[in-house]
């Protein structure tokens, strides 16, 4: 059942579970401080974040829920010194999987996967500096470290990486997906909270 | 003022949330009406229906009317009944919209869209008639839950709507923040506001109610004057499933004192928070003994110590340096830790598992099943062996927190105000799964504010107050005397 | 009349929270996404300089000093050292030098913008901007519900050491005896919290005031005009 209008028990919902997300995003972020991480960070967080979403889109029964969130997470991960582009990418996977979700009438299961799946690609929008920014960055690692190092790590800045990280951070989001499910109905539906 | 003309509502998709039928209620403007009977009786239900949650927020069936004047409330958008109707809650810890007080108490104005002077002079006078000058500017968090609920009632009071509705205001307060909630009911009475209190704690209403429902079942099954409700004799009150209208009302169930005389003693319990900003008090007790295998009630004002002191006894403060001394051993944080198990005050923060029996095996050393259905038996809990915990009622739950302490071979066991918002018929059942674990050996620790669980099972009472014990006492016919005079009442003959 | 007390807590917001959020943008913009030379380095450090007179002014003296120590060292490093820092450590030692001297300036205002953030402040700001309460409300309520979700997980830790569940199991398990009971109680407050503000009259359109006055002031203008003009010396340079 879609619901016409947001009210104020919706915003507060999105408050909430954004605020949960993030923390989440925080505990995977300490995982960054692991060189090898640092590239699978958005998949970490994918995964991590399933279980909250799933929730989240249980209450989710209007459009613009999911929207506001992505939004919110933009923000926050300006505010929090992640650059500006996460509010770009966070609008922009937020609108998608919104209106993905709304394909579904917000109950469809199928739907709230590739919900998520879009979803979970906006936090590469902190990562996008350094492929956006590439010639700039790149200089300045040539001058510092030498053409062949800068070549070795430019190799790797390709877009092919980039589309590389969208898939991985999508197959994360599909498994995060189904452990949030998994919890659901082990504990949240057994317990009569959805 | 009121009317609720033949109304019954039934909550959709909730099991544990049973309606009301047929309820019929006029309430005239001014007057103080007292919702009570057990829990699930629906006198939250009527509440709800009275400030316009229900069916607004709450979604479910609904026949019938609720009027306030002429206004259909069950037609009116919300943000219209928050002008007439202002709400105050049962959990402090969830009804705060802001991070500080005085943006808390101008929340309701700011939403009126009241000018910003106006809303200034009310907060002004709020602030003033109920002496909360100290709380002003401050974190909500760093607020006690008495504390946390006057805030919520200057807020409400702020907005200076003509109806107040109070849902179970005073379930996490201490005798003298009830006391204070009394006086700002009294105040709202004095200015002619129309009051309908939903409340299991009766004693401080006595005299301000003008008249009394009584629920039962979802129906309405009593009506009385105050003065018709003050004459029912106390049984009449117990058998209703009620409180006492007056702390005298409250006897001295037995008189069992200790049958051992061993004793455990405890020393160093001097505990400061490093963090000035931390809302724990500190600990500065001198060496003292307590009797073991009995049932020791913890009382004091909120302040006093009394988490810091449970949490010291639990080994969960890390730096804490006392010791409990017992049959010559002398256990310190870490084995404390081990031999001590505390039923939190919200149980909900200690329960894992998604099974009533997986709970109890979680805690057990070896996990075998034959055991841990014994411990459920014991506790009622065999038939609910495979729900989830979090599905239980609030009495289950505990005791399935309980099962896991007796899975867990513990000695000790700390209960933190486990009848806070509890009718009479939970507060007994606690009492009764609390002399079980006496029976079993443990030594039982009782953080209370309720008068009545502590004359029901307890046999030892450690007075708190500034960190300090100042009384460590058997509760015989003088310790009883004692205790009546901190909670404020001169002993009756007992 | 406007009480004493009241107006105090006004005056506490040295900054009007559009500033605050002005200067976190043009730090954003400039020190994170460019690579400085020469003169710019001194609009740079300029610009750096923001975060830690506005530690200082609100008394913060220790963090405002700590991280003097670590930009500067971190941009001295950079400059001086890294060009003779070679192979894993090199790469160690640019990775660090690049943290410090651009990462750290970002994290600073952003803990500065958290520490004084007074939330209405912060509602009063962005109301004045037109912003949509579909995105205040949320916004007010992840603030309010960064500290609740701490008081809670402080207490279900209390709870799992206390049963000795800590870190027994696999990591899965871990995360699910820590998120769980969280979420659960989280949602719980949630729902109360929700059916709570809309009794107070809480609703997404309607008129609305806000006591708290926000506007520019002397020190508005004064770090606006410092970080514009490093902003605009930096590209110009």
């Amino acid at each position: 059942m879609t619901k016409k209008k947001l009210d104020v028990k919706d915003l507060i919902n999105v408050g909430i579970f954004t605020a949960i997300y993030y923390i989440l995003l925080i505990v995977a972020g300490f995982l960054g401080y692991i060189p090898i991480f640092s590239v699978l960070f958005p998949l970490v967080v994918a995964l991590l974040c399933g279980i909250p979403f799933v929730l989240f889109l249980t209450r989710t029964k209007t459009f613009g829920m999911i929207t506001i969130m992505g939004v919110l997470l933009g923000i926050l991960n300006f505010a929090f010194g992640q650059g500006w582009y996460s509010i770009a990418t966070g609008l922009l996977c937020g609108l998608l999987a919104d209106l993905i979700c709304k394909a579904g009438e917000y109950k469809s299961w199928k739907h709230m996967v590739v919900c998520f799946c879009v979803f979970s690609e906006w936090i590469i929008g902190s990562m996008l500096p350094m492929w956006i920014m590439k010639d700039s960055y790149f200089e300045m690692v040539r001058d510092m470290q030498g053409i062949a190092f800068a070549g070795s790590l430019e190799s790797l800045i390709t877009g092919w990486m980039l589309v590389l990280l969208i898939v991985l951070t999508a197959v994360a989001a599909v498994i995060g997906a189904y452990l949030g499910k998994t919890v659901l109905k082990k504990h949240f539906i057994r317990a009569g909270i959805v | 003022m009121i009317n609720l003309k033949d109304v019954s509502f039934f909550y959709a998709g909730s099991e544990s949330e049973r309606g009301i039928r047929n309820i019929n209620l006029s309430v005239g403007k001014g007057e103080v009406v007292l919702l009570c009977g057990e829990s699930g009786c629906g006198k939250t239900t009527v509440t709800r229906l009275i400030n316009g949650l229900i069916p607004h927020y709450y979604e479910g069936q609904m026949s019938g009317e609720v009027l306030i004047g002429e206004q259909k409330i069950h037609e009116l958008p919300l943000h219209e009944t928050s002008r007439l109707v202002g709400s105050v809650f049962q959990n402090p810890r969830s009804q705060f919209f802001s991070v500080s007080t005085t943006s808390e108490i101008a929340f309701g104005c700011e939403n009126m869209a009241l000018p910003v002077p106006e809303i200034f002079r009310r907060i002004d006078q709020t602030v003033r008639e109920f002496k909360i000058e100290s709380l002003m500017n401050r974190s909500i968090f760093k607020l006690s839950g008495g504390e946390k609920q006057k805030i919520a009632c200057a807020s409400v009071a702020a907005c200076d709507p003509p109806i107040l509705v109070l849902d179970e205001p005073s379930s996490n307060m201490d005798t003298d923040a009830v006391e204070e909630l009394r006086r700002i009911i009294e105040i709202w009475k004095r200015k002619g506001k129309t009051i309908i209190i939903a409340e299991h704690r009766l004693y401080y209403l006595r005299e301000l109610i003008d008249r009394v429902i009584y629920m039962k079942d979802g129906v309405i099954a009593g009506e009385y004057t105050a003065r018709a409700f003050r004459a029912l004799p106390p049984e009449k009150l117990t058998e209703m499933g009620l409180r006492p209208l007056s702390l005298s009302g409250i006897v001295r169930k037995y008189a069992a004192m200790p049958e051992s005389n061993e004793t455990m003693t405890l020393l160093g319990f001097s505990y400061s928070y490093k963090h000035a900003a931390s809302t724990r008090a500190a600990l500065n007790m001198k060496n003292f003994s307590i009797p073991r295998n009995a049932i020791i009630a913890i009382v004091g004002k909120n302040g006093a110590g009394k988490s810091t002191f449970a949490r010291c006894l639990c080994g969960l403060e890390k730096n804490f340096g006392g010791t409990v001394e017992e049959e010559n051993q002398a256990l310190r944080s870490k084995q404390l830790l081990k031999k001590s198990y505390m039923v939190m005050q919200d149980v909900n923060h200690q329960l894992f598992t998604e099974s009533v029996l997986d709970e109890v095996l979680l805690s057990m050393k070896n996990e075998q099943e034959a055991s841990a259905g014994h411990i459920l038996d014991s506790l009622d809990l065999l038939p609910l062996k495979e729900l989830h915990p979090m599905s239980l009622s609030g009495g289950q739950k505990q005791r399935v927190a309980i099962a896991g302490a007796v899975g867990s071979e513990r000695e000790i066991i700390i209960f933190d105000e486990p009848t806070s918002g509890l009718d009479i018929y939970h507060m007994k059942e606690v009492a009764l799964n609390i002399e079980r674990l006496k029976m079993q050996g443990k030594t039982v620790f009782v953080i209370t504010h309720d008068l009545e669980l502590v004359m029901e099972c307890c046999n030892h009472v450690l007075h708190f107050e500034n960190g300090k014990v100042i009384g460590n006492y058997p509760l015989n016919s003088e310790g009883c005397k004692k205790l009546r005079l901190f909670f404020g009442h001169i002993p009756a003959s007992d | 009349m406007p009480q004493p007390e009241l107006m105090k807590a006004a005056k506490d917001i040295q900054l009007d929270p559009r500033t605050k959020i002005y200067l976190l943008l043009l730090i954003n913009i400039v020190i994170f996404s460019t690579n400085p030379s020469g003169c710019q380095l001194i609009a740079k450090g300029a610009l750096a300089a923001v975060p830690f007179a506005l530690l200082c002014s609100t008394g913060m003296w220790r963090q405002g000093f700590i991280y003097a120590v670590l930009y500067v060292a971190g941009q001295l490093a950079e400059i001086y050292l890294t060009a003779y820092a070679a192979g894993a450590w090199g790469l160690l030692m640019r990775f660090t030098t690049q943290m410090l001297s651009r990462f750290v300036p970002i994290v600073i205002m952003a803990y500065y913008l958290v520490r004084t953030m007074e939330v209405s402040a912060f509602i009063a700001a962005m109301e004045r901007m037109h912003v949509s309460r579909k995105i205040i409300i949320p916004f007010a309520v992840l603030f309010r519900f960064f500290p609740t979700i701490a008081e809670e997980s402080c207490a279900i830790n209390d709870a799992m050491r206390m049963r000795g569940i800590g870190f027994r199991g696999s990591p899965l398990a871990v995360l699910e005896y820590r998120l769980v009971p969280l979420m659960m109680s989280i949602v719980g407050i949630g729902n109360e919290l929700s059916a709570a503000a809309v009794t107070r009259g809480l609703r997404i359109t309607g008129e609305r005031t806000n006591i708290y006055k926000i506007g520019f002031g002397v020190l508005d203008a004064v770090f606006g005009l410092w970080a514009t003009t490093a902003a605009i010396l930096f590209f110009i340079l």
